[in-house]
């Protein structure tokens, strides 16, 4: 149960929550501060809560910033569903939606 | 217009054109990373947000031309986004021109009040039927403006997408809302239990890097669209166990406009532009916004005078007045970073003359500070002491604010010469890339002002004469297009600014012989090729065949050395023939104050900018008389005694001298001097008229005990001294370019 860089992705397994956020943090910013960093493998996590998924966004800014796909997999069902009810879809780099006022970014670029 | 509507009116004015030209960049850097072949959802998407915001926000001020025209931009890229139309090189060039044009729209609507010359008047045209051309094939994207004068109402079909029957719902989540046990999702669920949530937008613009943030903390929020047959009181209770925490507002649906007033002005996102936000806080549909800016077009055709999109919108009854002047000064609470979002961060503009009048006393407080230290420490008295340190740690912190106030990062400077060399490529026929680098360097905001008329012309300099023709390129092999690069980086607490190009190097011959002919040079002399470059800086000397618009006649190069030598810089150029030209910039990171390292040479004591000092040595005794080098580690080191050099008189010479090791531009050289006396941090004073010409000397400080200090300027002291010239050395010091064509001119 953990967070291990195996090559350039980023493995996290168990639960991503509040109860060890302060841990995956620190495997998240020194996952982003690898150049060669090359996305999330989240097909072992089994909760997403606010906590965890305040990292994602992170890990979603970073990887447009640089220009990467967030997920190198397709990631675990308690992932996809905890980004469902927070409608931001499963890569994390949502669609601008019909009517553009339900695209996240939406006015605040 | 009365007074106090027209100062209102230039206040607005002010944040419209603030905002549209961080707009214009983002549309700008997205073109051109759509040009280099990135495509991605996100990079369009940025685009059409951009041409939007410029367009609703346009539209704020009855900027009729800008509206139209951006509208037309704005449907291209909507196209884009939904896959219809591909964006082709030839599209992205076009867009960009279109993007220049927008550009050109803003600042001359803006200063003219809404009218176009006929020669913008003609590019509009032109440029528009080049867009035209997309249109062939229609699909998706809203029906062009200017096709659809009328009032298109919103269509039925989509309706539920942004209802007024809806429950609107704006939570920020207190910090601490995750160390309660409490998982914000859940409330999401607990909401689609009660009905059917419509939209939702989950922000965390709050959130800070992930270096800085918290954890634990919780930086969310939730715009959310609810329809459901509940009460308030049902939705609130949803929230039950946050809200003492946490800011919460639920606008039942048909709210009163005042309650929309009251949410735009209170939702912290900085960033919202107007047209999004009265979108998004349910006021109007899109499709009622879009259906504003069209009436408005119509009416500005009919009657040349287009009344402001918001007055549009008010008479159609859309939304009130005062939504309007809500989302406006929304809009002008400034938009400053994402630091402490929720607070009311504003921009203030301050005279410079007062900041510089601020920095200057805190350098007077730095030097009072360091005198009041002295004392202390002399007085033996702990408590004394103690109290002084705390000053002396706030005068520092105090220091560095003052100073970072007047620091700013020179990517937006850089950023302007992508149109600077576009309109190069234009004007020119040469194909042109440009590179930048660092563009988050940051330096003293004077330094960048004073920085840009030089760097425009060395830019300009590089694509004319430095970038041969494309047929010329071809023919030694090289790609067809030119490549320019700015880059600017910190070196040794100076900021180094490069221009390099990838053209034909200078003509060392054609140089050499135009200095004979001005009389520069003797005939017969023999320069290196630094000496020879160097020419290139006098008054009056150009070497082009032919004189162009853009460069060439003769004047110039004197004037950019002049201009940074008076920020205490230094320029240079290294050029290969066939390779290219490099021009590198040094610049003080401020010109206010420095760490310095003070030295004593006879009874007198120097200061010595901290960062060019790199390391101090003992001065071996068994040096020989006279011996003018040290063998540093296997490197030869000139040595150069101060004593003499500085003509210091003052018998009590020290037993031992020490070596301080400087580093001149890539140079090292020893200074010997009598004692090491340590770190002093110090304001500089410049010399006066009557020590300008001194060289060697950069200012004057006034030392703790009310001493004053010379500030050595250690470039100037090795070429007085004859030891920096590049013919003296042989062995440059590794991490400099090995055999370059160097030389100080400063």
């Amino acid at each position: 149960m953990g967070a291990e860089m195996r090559g350039s992705i980023l493995h996290v397994d168990g639960d991503l929550t509040i109860a060890v956020a302060t841990a995956r943090r620190h495997a998240f910013a020194a996952a982003l501060a690898d150049p060669g960093f090359g996305g999330l493998d989240l097909s072992g996590v089994t909760a997403l809560d606010g906590a965890g998924l305040q990292l994602l966004m992170l890990a979603a800014r970073h990887a447009r910033r640089v220009g990467i796909m967030l997920m190198a997999t397709p990631p675990s069902r308690a992932v996809r569903e905890s980004l469902a009810v927070a409608r931001l879809d499963a890569d994390l780099q949502p669609l601008p939606r019909q009517g553009g006022a339900c695209d996240p970014e939406g006015g605040r670029a | 217009m009365s007074t106090l509507q027209a100062a209102m009116r230039e206040r607005m004015v002010q944040t419209f054109l603030a905002e549209a030209r961080d707009l214009l960049r983002d549309l700008d850097d997205g073109l051109r990373q759509m040009r280099a072949g990135d495509h991605g959802r996100d990079v369009v998407a940025r685009l059409f947000r951009a041409a939007h915001s410029i367009k609703g926000s346009g539209g704020m001020f009855g900027l009729a031309p800008l509206v139209g025209f951006t509208h037309v931009v704005e449907n291209l890229l909507d196209r884009v986004r939904a896959g219809t139309l591909a964006p082709t090189e030839g599209l992205v060039v076009d867009l960009q021109a279109a993007c220049d044009h927008i550009a050109d729209l803003v600042e001359v609507l803006v200063a003219d009040r809404g009218a176009l010359d006929p020669a913008l008047a003609d590019r509009d045209a032109s440029l528009r039927e080049a867009l035209a051309r997309y249109d062939a094939a229609p699909g998706a994207g809203r029906a062009p403006v200017a096709e659809a004068p009328a009032r298109t109402m919103p269509a039925t079909g989509n309706g539920a997408m942004h209802p007024c029957d809806c429950w609107h719902i704006s939570v920020r989540l207190g910090a601490d809302v995750h160390r309660y046990g409490i998982n914000p999702l859940s409330f999401i669920r607990d909401l689609e239990s009660l009905g059917e949530i419509t939209c939702l937008l989950t922000l965390a613009d709050a959130m800070p890097d992930i270096g800085e943030m918290d954890p634990e903390a919780c930086y969310l929020g939730f715009e959310i669209d609810l329809r459901a047959d509940v009460d308030k009181r049902r939705i609130a209770e949803v929230f039950d166990f946050v809200q003492d925490c946490s800011e919460l507002r639920i606008l039942p649906p048909r709210s009163r406009v005042a309650d929309f007033v009251e949410l735009i002005r209170e939702l912290p996102e900085p960033d919202a532009r107007l047209g999004e936000l009265l979108v998004l806080a349910g006021t109007l549909t899109r499709e009622e916004l879009d259906a504003g800016l069209a009436t408005q077009h119509a009416e500005a055709v009919s009657t040349g005078a287009p009344p402001p999109l918001g007055e549009v919108l008010v008479e159609q009854q859309v939304i009130a007045p005062e939504v309007v002047q809500a989302g406006l000064d929304k809009q002008a609470q400034v938009r400053a970073t994402g630091a402490a979002p929720g607070a009311d961060a504003a921009f203030i503009r301050v005279r410079a003359d007062q900041l510089d009048a601020l920095i200057n006393r805190v350098g007077e407080l730095v030097i009072a500070g360091a005198g009041a230290q002295l004392l202390a420490d002399c007085s033996g008295q702990a408590a004394l002491r103690e109290a002084q340190a705390q000053v002396a740690e706030l005068v520092e912190d105090i220091r560095e604010r003052a100073l970072r106030l007047r620091m700013v990062p020179i990517g937006e400077t850089f950023a302007r010469f992508h149109r600077v060399v576009r309109d190069i490529e234009r004007d020119l026929g040469k194909g042109i890339d440009l590179e930048i680098e660092g563009g988050d360097t940051e330096l003293d905001k004077s330094v960048v002002d004073r920085l840009a008329d030089p760097l425009v012309h060395l830019v300009r300099n590089a694509a004319d004469h430095g970038l041969e023709t494309t047929a010329a390129r071809l023919a030694a092999g090289k790609p067809a297009r030119g490549r320019i690069r700015l880059s600017a980086s910190h070196e040794g607490g100076q900021v180094l600014i490069e221009i390099s190009d990838d053209g034909r190097g200078l003509d060392r011959d054609r140089i050499l012989a135009k200095g004979i002919e001005r009389g520069v040079v003797q005939a017969g002399a023999v320069l290196t090729d630094a000496e020879v470059f160097a020419l290139i800086f006098e008054a009056g000397f150009s070497t082009a065949a032919e004189v162009t618009d853009l460069s060439g006649r003769g004047v110039g190069m004197d004037v950019v050395r002049r201009n940074i030598a008076g920020m205490r810089g230094t320029i240079e150029l290294d050029s290969r023939a066939g390779e290219g030209t490099t021009v590198r910039i040094r610049l003080p990171l401020t010109l206010a104050i420095i760490d310095g390292f003070l030295i004593g040479v006879g009874n007198a004591v120097f200061v010595l900018p901290l960062e060019r000092v790199v390391e101090c040595i003992e001065l071996p005794s068994a040096l020989r008389e006279g011996q003018g080098y040290l063998d540093l580690r296997g490197h030869a080191l000139p040595l150069l005694p101060l004593r003499e050099q500085l003509q210091v008189g003052g018998t009590k010479r020290s037993r031992r001298q020490s070596v301080v090791v400087v580093d001149c531009d890539g140079y090292r050289v020893g200074l010997v001097v009598d004692a090491l006396l340590g770190e002093f941090q110090t304001v500089i004073k410049p010399l006066g008229p009557l020590f300008a010409h001194l060289k060697g000397i950069s200012g004057s400080t006034i030392l703790g005990s009310g001493e004053v200090a010379l500030i050595l300027d250690v470039n100037e002291l090795a070429v007085a001294a004859g030891r920096c010239d590049s013919r003296s050395f042989s062995d440059r010091q590794p991490g400099t370019p090995v055999a370059s064509a160097s030389s100080m001119v400063s």
